[in-house]
């Protein structure tokens, strides 16, 4: 009997020591394609490609060589992958970055193609945006601060801003849109337009606008002291007409440019523009014509609808998330914003801004445009209207 | 799950409400008594209920009401900083045509005041690594009602036994901050087994054994005006932070555990000495999930378990008893690569391979031995003398980065009880104990680049480590009043403390029960 106890020991320890599976780091490769760049665009020599796990968040940064990139010792997983350089030629600056979306990679050696194109960085970036709000549950003082980060001046009469949706409010279904190559475009459900007859409204090098939710000082007594901001110079804000909300703030109209909500596919009418507190995908974009407010696309399965933005019209897009829990399902398509970033959480009073490329010699800001919110953004708290010191457009005759 | 529920409290009562008809002289009367039944019952103590058949534990009923407080700063962080408890207790054994039977209920409420880095857990103390900490400061309520038996069956063909071995466990927990959890969980175990008898002495056992686990928690917020951040832990300190609360917030997570084994059993019966060897193997696989409509791989806890406890009883009466116990368990955390399948007709996430990514091992060694002197029939022992010796090695391992938590240490304690008789009715137990825990090493080191400067990193795991690698003495003391108030039934008082304190550190950790109950 003993020996029969000893045996059952023997084999209990065997079992219980034998060898696992036990992970193993792997190095992997993307190929870079510069195929898509335009002729008469130079090419970089190298590119800063990052590996970033989408379940740990853990980035690995590698630079390429010979258009390959290399990440040796990565856990295996699925990773997002972003390939950014820049150049410069004919006096234009151009941002050469593509990426890779959910690639599992699983074996030793693996090698993907990652395809990049070249875009004039924009004239128009978004420079702040505020949309956390504040204890409690306030978030009448969300703003978007646009910048002129060219050296030109531009216009911004008829320019669009929306949040672009591609989920359901919780993300647990990514919607499918019943359109042809839906791929070319991103989606929204409520567009506002600024006004303007097209040389209206100048912004000049180094000059912001402030698109305010509602352009009032949001920090007095009756509003909310915690507010970080007086929006009251703002040059726009999302109103139609003066309204009342349930709780009885009547939401007056200042002097701020009115804008017009020239889409709504909701299926009812909110009469100011609340983006969601833990983040979205902001996109501004000048149309080519005259917006339709009906004949919606419609996301399969569902009775959501949305009004389709070719992806060439857009001209900046910044995507904000939750937390890094939310990194896998990423809304905006990479082409157009290949990061994202997140606040500490909601009603948190933090703003992300851009942070700087470089000061002109005459003390112009050149701010950061990859095409990459994760390289671009910074977490600020708190807000800060035109922060380092962004000039305001002569036409704003209101603000103190 | 409600059949066995039922059948299981219905068993339960049986073996605590029956009237058996047995030697009056041999009636448990007073907690020395009682003491005794248990602990020199070795296959009671085993995993192996049929072998009750060849030595069954004495009839008793007991009930009492317990009043429990622990307090001090001393313990690990999920642990609170003040805990009370009020606890019903209530088990019973009898033998009944050949028939041995033992059951037990208990409900136990309890408080907890100033627990940290816990969203996920009843239990405080898992070891899993896949849960979810808080860097809140937070108060839990819990409730639990715990209820099971032993049966064995008479000797068939004068030489075998059946028996068989369930529990149930019913548990809530309700953590009373921001970020909030209900968690609601079950435990429910089955263990057929056999005995045979080889001869006049020796006896063998078999056991099966099935333990099904699961835990749902669901986090949520009071205050909507804060989502709050939490840790999804994956193991020492590697986690990625969720939020709790708002569109996108963490759903409900889901541990759902199945464990698989069995056990062999070799016992001597002799006139003047008793020896029970019990060495059992079990495989545990706990699945983590989140969100049961569209079910997300958190990861998997997969355990296996080796136990061997070897008891004996000798000298004159058998009022030695010398007990060595051997405790393993080797845990693999496996972490999932998954990819959400957002095509509309499909919509749930898609593994495409795992990876073992941590290696929790605890072993846990234990040398105990008690003698008894004085011991009279109706009264029980005089003087009772014992000595304990721990051994315990915590080794923890994250491949890559490759992450460490490592805590060695050893614990001897002694301890003596005298049992005073005022009267044949009256009987007074006062005990003292003392021991002394020796660190023999420890260290945590954290290989990853992110949230290096996080309170899991910073706080959470240096203070496990601390308390884990602490040298401290312990001492403690017992009293227990038993007065006989009829015929079978006895009254009795019961108080129990017990206090650490450790060398290195000015913090302590007191714990006292109090008991009324009834022997009858």
């Amino acid at each position: 009997m003993k020996k029969v106890i000893w045996a059952c020991i023997v084999v209990a320890m065997a079992l219980a020591s034998c060898a696992k599976d036990v992970v193993k780091t792997i190095s992997v490769s993307v190929n870079i394609s510069e195929a898509k760049i335009e002729e008469g665009v130079p090419t970089p020599e190298a590119y800063e490609v990052v590996f970033t796990n989408v379940a740990t968040n853990q980035a690995t940064t590698v630079t390429s060589e010979n258009g390959v990139a290399t990440a040796p010792q990565i856990i295996p997983g699925v990773y997002n992958v972003s390939a950014t350089a820049s150049a410069t030629a004919d006096g234009f600056s151009y941002n050469i970055a593509g990426s890779l979306s959910s690639v599992n990679f699983a074996t030793e050696g693996q090698v993907e193609t990652l395809e990049v194109q070249a875009v004039k960085s924009s004239a128009l970036v978004f420079k702040e945006i505020y949309f956390s709000g504040v204890p409690d549950y306030y978030f009448r003082d969300q703003f978007y601060e646009v910048y002129n980060n060219s050296d030109q001046t531009v216009y911004v009469d008829k320019m669009c801003i929306c949040e672009s949706v591609f989920a359901t409010y919780d993300v647990s279904q990514i919607y499918s849109w019943e359109i042809e190559n839906p791929e070319k475009y991103i989606f929204a459900q409520t567009i506002w337009q600024l006004p303007g007859n097209g040389t209206e409204y100048p912004v000049k090098p180094g000059e912001s606008i402030i698109i305010a939710q509602w352009g009032t000082n949001h920090q007095i007594a009756t509003l909310n002291p915690n507010s970080p901001v007086d929006l009251s110079g703002s040059e726009f804000e999302a109103i139609e007409a003066e309204s009342t909300l349930w709780n009885g703030i009547v939401i007056t109209d200042g002097s701020a440019k009115n804008m017009a909500k020239v889409v709504n596919a909701l299926g009812y009418d909110v009469p100011q523009w609340l983006t969601t507190v833990s983040g979205s995908r902001y996109v501004i974009f000048f149309p080519e014509g005259e917006l339709k407010n009906s004949d919606f696309i419609v996301a399969e399965g569902t009775s959501t609808q949305a009004r389709e933005i070719p992806m060439e019209w857009v001209v900046d897009a910044v995507e904000a998330i939750a937390d890094e829990t939310c990194v896998s399902k990423k809304g905006l398509p990479t082409v157009l914003d290949s990061g994202y970033i997140w606040v500490s959480g909601s009603y948190s009073g933090e703003s992300i801004s851009r942070k700087i490329s470089e000061t002109k010699d005459d003390g112009r800001v050149v701010y950061q445009d990859t095409n990459n919110t994760t390289n671009d953004f910074e977490v600020q708290k708190p807000p800060v209207i035109r922060r380092n010191n962004a000039g305001v457009p002569s036409w704003n005759t209101w603000i103190k | 799950m409600k059949k066995l529920t039922l059948c299981t409290l219905i068993l339960s009562f049986c073996a605590i409400s029956a009237e058996a008809q047995t030697d009056v002289d041999s009636d448990i009367v007073n907690t020395a008594l009682q003491q005794m039944n248990v602990e020199q019952t070795l296959w009671f103590n085993s995993t192996n209920s049929a072998g009750m058949v060849f030595g069954p534990l004495k009839r008793y009923n007991t009930v009492s009401l317990d009043g429990e407080m622990a307090k001090g700063d001393f313990k690990p962080s999920r642990l609170g900083t003040k805990e009370s408890a009020v606890i019903f207790n209530t088990s019973g054994a009898l033998q009944y045509n050949g028939f041995s039977l033992w059951g037990y209920f208990k409900f136990d409420n309890n408080f907890t005041e100033g627990a940290k880095y816990n969203v996920s857990f009843y239990d405080q103390q898992s070891r899993n690594p896949y849960s979810l900490a808080d860097f809140a400061v937070s108060d839990w309520k819990r409730q639990s009602y715990d209820m099971g038996f032993k049966l064995a069956t008479p000797l068939l063909w004068d030489k075998m036994s059946f028996g068989i071995d369930m529990s149930y466990a019913s548990k809530v927990g309700a953590k009373q901050m921001d970020p909030r959890t209900e968690t609601y969980r079950y435990d429910a175990k089955i263990r057929p087994s056999a005995a045979i008898s080889l001869g006049r002495n020796s006896r063998v056992g078999m056991t099966l054994s099935y333990e099904r686990y699961f835990e749902r928690n669901d986090p949520s917020v009071q205050n909507y005006a804060v989502n709050p951040r939490v840790a999804i832990m994956r193991g020492l300190g590697f986690y990625s932070l969720g939020t709790v609360g708002g569109n996108t917030g963490l759903e409900e997570f889901l541990y759902s555990g199945n464990r698989y084994g069995g056990s062999l059993q070799y016992a001597i019966d002799k006139a003047d000495f008793e020896m029970l060897a019990d060495i059992s193997f079990d495989m545990e696989t706990i699945d983590v999930t989140q969100n049961p409509t569209t079910p997300q791989m958190m990861g998997t806890a997969s355990t296996t378990y080796i136990d061997a406890h070897i008891q004996a009883l000798f000298g004159e009466q058998k009022n030695q008893k010398l007990s060595v116990r051997f405790d393993m368990s080797n845990t693999d955390g496996i972490e999932y690569v998954q990819t959400f399948n957002s095509d509309p007709k499909v919509q749930k996430w898609i593994t495409n391979s795992t990876n073992t990514m941590s290696n929790y091992s605890l072993i846990e060694a234990t040398l105990a031995y008690d003698i008894m002197t004085g011991i009279k029939a109706g009264k029980g022992y005089s003087w009772m003398f014992g000595a304990m010796a721990n051994f315990r090695m915590q080794s923890d391992i994250y491949y890559i980065p490759q992450s460490i938590f490592d805590a060695t240490g050893a614990y001897a304690e002694l301890n003596a009880t005298k049992n005073i008789a005022f009267s044949s009715k009256t009987f007074l137990l006062i005990g003292v104990n003392g021991g002394y825990r020796y660190s023999l090493g420890g260290q945590y080191l954290y290989a990853g680049t992110t949230n290096v400067d996080s309170d899991i990193i910073k706080d959470f795991y240096p203070k496990e480590l601390e308390c884990l690698t602490a040298d401290y003495v312990s001492a403690g003391a017992n009293v227990a009043l038993s007065i006989k108030t009829g015929k079978r039934t006895s009254l009795y008082l019961k108080a129990d403390g017990r206090y650490l304190k450790p060398m290195a550190t000015d913090t302590n950790r007191l714990t006292v029960r109090l008991s009324i109950g009834c022997l009858f």
